[in-house]
């Protein structure tokens, strides 16, 4: 079974559309970037080399020695890029596991218990789904201060409503199922019905949540570094990059060009990918 | 009977609201060294703008006297200037409505004719072209968008300037950014309400009868296609707030997004706390209107909640 499992996903990966692998082929390079960081020939990223400040990247009249350019210290762009991938890739992956966790925990247990717990849970995410999550952001900021625990906590809240919408309602859903009234019959516990049997059958949509969760919460938590409030230095996170490039706009436009590429192609990667992935759930 | 519960549904949302800032402003320390500024002031001054505010007595005394505060429009003075922060987030206010206002004319301008058009060639290579257009504009982060804008527009061919404001030429800037991004995302609810409408029996029906397709769209499919993005259009709208932060702080644009920003780096409490509230009941008061309009748009909807 797990053969055959593995022969579908392997057809499936080479009937891929062109944009679905370039987007995978992208994630792939950003991923082994950040992790054989250390064994890249590359300068430090916090070397300063006063005397190549304001380097351009390779084709603009940059040379070999810095791929990327440099800032205005002389720090060489790539390596700081690569230490901000890494900043902005976990904190997102970290907190969209913890909404994922979070809402789909809350989804099922309104659906189960139904009731007055049930009527919480939905007011809850009516509430969170009708205020802009930026300003609820800015003002838990400005009343606690910013601290990175703080930041990743505000982070893994964004978003719980879509999974914890989506679980509800489809734990509601599995309950008049065969194997939920086989199961109950048989007199399992329920959380062994809902953890063994009806998560992995809402898992893939799961997962398709997180793809349109997952590069929401990068720009998020890029739109907030920018504006200074989120990742403060001396920790770098592509939005912040983008922030101190904005002020050389004038004299070394990729300072704030190259990290912001990097923000789009990488938010557009997992979009394509989790558009392909939903088109092939529907199908099935 | 509907209606009352949906008004009560919304003034318990906005107790919540004023709940949630009350507690978070409790749990920040001494709200008056928080709003006001320790050291301009004597412990004689702090002692009557704790008694002013209501930050003597009890916890439940001072809840009662802070809910009062806030309905009479009294929420604390900036720590900046001194000024009544309730007045200083108005004067900003207009900025901010005329940013968000024009930026949903051009997303209406771009949504409509382009999701109506990808939707009737749906599954051609027109509508794959807009549909990738469409996955663009939701991934481009909307501060690195208006930088490009800035680089390409004003650093490099000095048609427009940089930030700030005067005249409509600073407007063009913010308008785009704002106003394409959320245009990608309309597009997309536009095609898919236009495709469920071109299904409906009765668009087969009136092509069957030999209208002509522009007459089929205009009578048939539109109005079917309305209800749907009349009841997401508002929301969106509402929603344009959060890009407006960002933009705004990017183009020096004078409005409550900006303020807000500024605000939180400088911890001013008073203006955080006018902003949020408003937001909160500017968006929960236009969820209420969406599902009555949505009720009235769609007879079927209320028919099927009285069943």
């Amino acid at each position: 079974m797990l053969q055959a499992a593995l022969a579908s996903s392997w057809r499936n990966a080479v009937k891929m559309p062109l944009s679905v692998k370039i987007s995978a082929l992208w994630l792939i390079l950003c991923l082994s970037l950040v992790g054989f960081a250390a064994w890249l020939p590359i300068p430090e990223k916090n070397t300063l080399d006063l005397m190549s400040r304001l380097l351009p990247p390779v084709g603009w009249g940059g040379g070999i020695n810095h791929l990327l350019g440099t800032d205005e210290l002389g720090r060489d762009i790539l390596a700081r890029l690569i230490s901000s991938m890494r900043t902005s890739l976990l904190l997102a992956l970290c907190a969209t596991l913890i909404s994922a966790t979070l809402g789909t925990t809350l989804g099922i247990l309104a659906a189960h218990f139904g009731g007055w717990v049930d009527e919480l849970v939905v007011g809850a995410i009516d509430a969170q789904a009708s205020l802009p999550f930026i300003i609820v952001t800015l003002t838990i900021t400005a009343f606690f201060g910013s601290s990175l625990t703080l930041f990743l906590i505000i982070l893994g809240l964004y978003g719980w409503e879509r999974f914890a919408r989506l679980s509800r309602a489809m734990t509601l859903a599995s309950r008049g199922r065969g194997y939920v009234l086989a199961m109950q019959t048989l007199g399992f516990s329920w959380w062994r019905i809902y953890l063994r049997h009806v998560l992995p059958n809402i898992a893939s949509a799961l997962l398709v949540t997180a793809t349109i969760n997952f590069p929401e919460t990068i720009l998020l938590e890029t739109s907030l570094s920018f504006l200074g409030l989120g990742i403060q230095p001396p920790n770098t996170s592509l939005g912040n990059m983008v922030g101190f490039g904005r002020n050389y706009l004038l004299t070394g436009w990729w300072m704030c060009v190259v990290p912001g590429v990097t923000i789009f192609l990488c938010t557009l990667a997992v979009s394509v990918i989790g558009d392909w992935a939903r088109s092939m759930i529907s199908r099935t | 009977m509907k209606l009352a519960a949906r008004l009560l549904r919304a003034v318990i949302s906005l107790w919540l609201i004023v709940t949630f800032v009350f507690v978070a402003l409790r749990l920040t320390g001494d709200p008056v060294i928080a709003v006001l500024n320790p050291d301009d002031m004597t412990k004689d001054m702090m002692d009557s703008y704790r008694k002013l505010w209501g930050f003597e007595g009890t916890i439940g005394e001072q809840y009662l006297i802070y809910i009062t505060n806030v309905m009479h429009g009294n929420f604390g003075k900036s720590i900046l200037n001194g000024r009544d922060a309730f007045a200083t987030v108005m004067e900003r206010l207009p900025a901010t409505l005329q940013l968000i206002g024009a930026s949903a004319a051009i997303m209406i301008l771009i949504g409509i004719p382009v999701g109506t058009w990808a939707a009737m060639k749906a599954g051609s290579k027109w509508d794959a072209l807009v549909m990738s257009f469409s996955t663009f504009g939701f991934a481009i982060p909307n501060f690195f968008f208006g930088l490009l804008l800035i680089l390409v527009l004003s650093v490099t061919l000095h048609w427009l300037p940089t930030g700030g404001t005067g005249s409509p030429l600073h407007l063009i800037m913010p308008v785009i950014t704002i106003g394409v991004a959320k245009a990608a995302v309309f597009t997309r609810f536009v095609r898919s309400a236009m495709l469920d409408a071109l299904k409906l029996q009765c668009v087969t029906s009136a092509r069957a009868r030999g209208l002509s397709g522009a007459r089929v769209l205009i009578r048939h499919v539109f109005p079917n296609a309305l209800v749907p993005l009349a009841t997401i259009l508002p929301l969106l709208v509402g929603g344009m707030i959060s890009a407006a932060a960002v933009v705004e702080a990017v183009f020096a644009w004078p409005g409550i997004g900006r303020l807000i920003v500024e605000s939180v780096a400088q911890r001013n409490l008073a203006i955080v706390q006018v902003i949020i509230m408003l937001v909160a009941f500017v968006m929960i008061v236009t969820n209420l209107l969406v599902d009555l309009l949505y009720a009235w748009l769609d007879p079927r909807a209320s028919a099927a909640a009285a069943n």
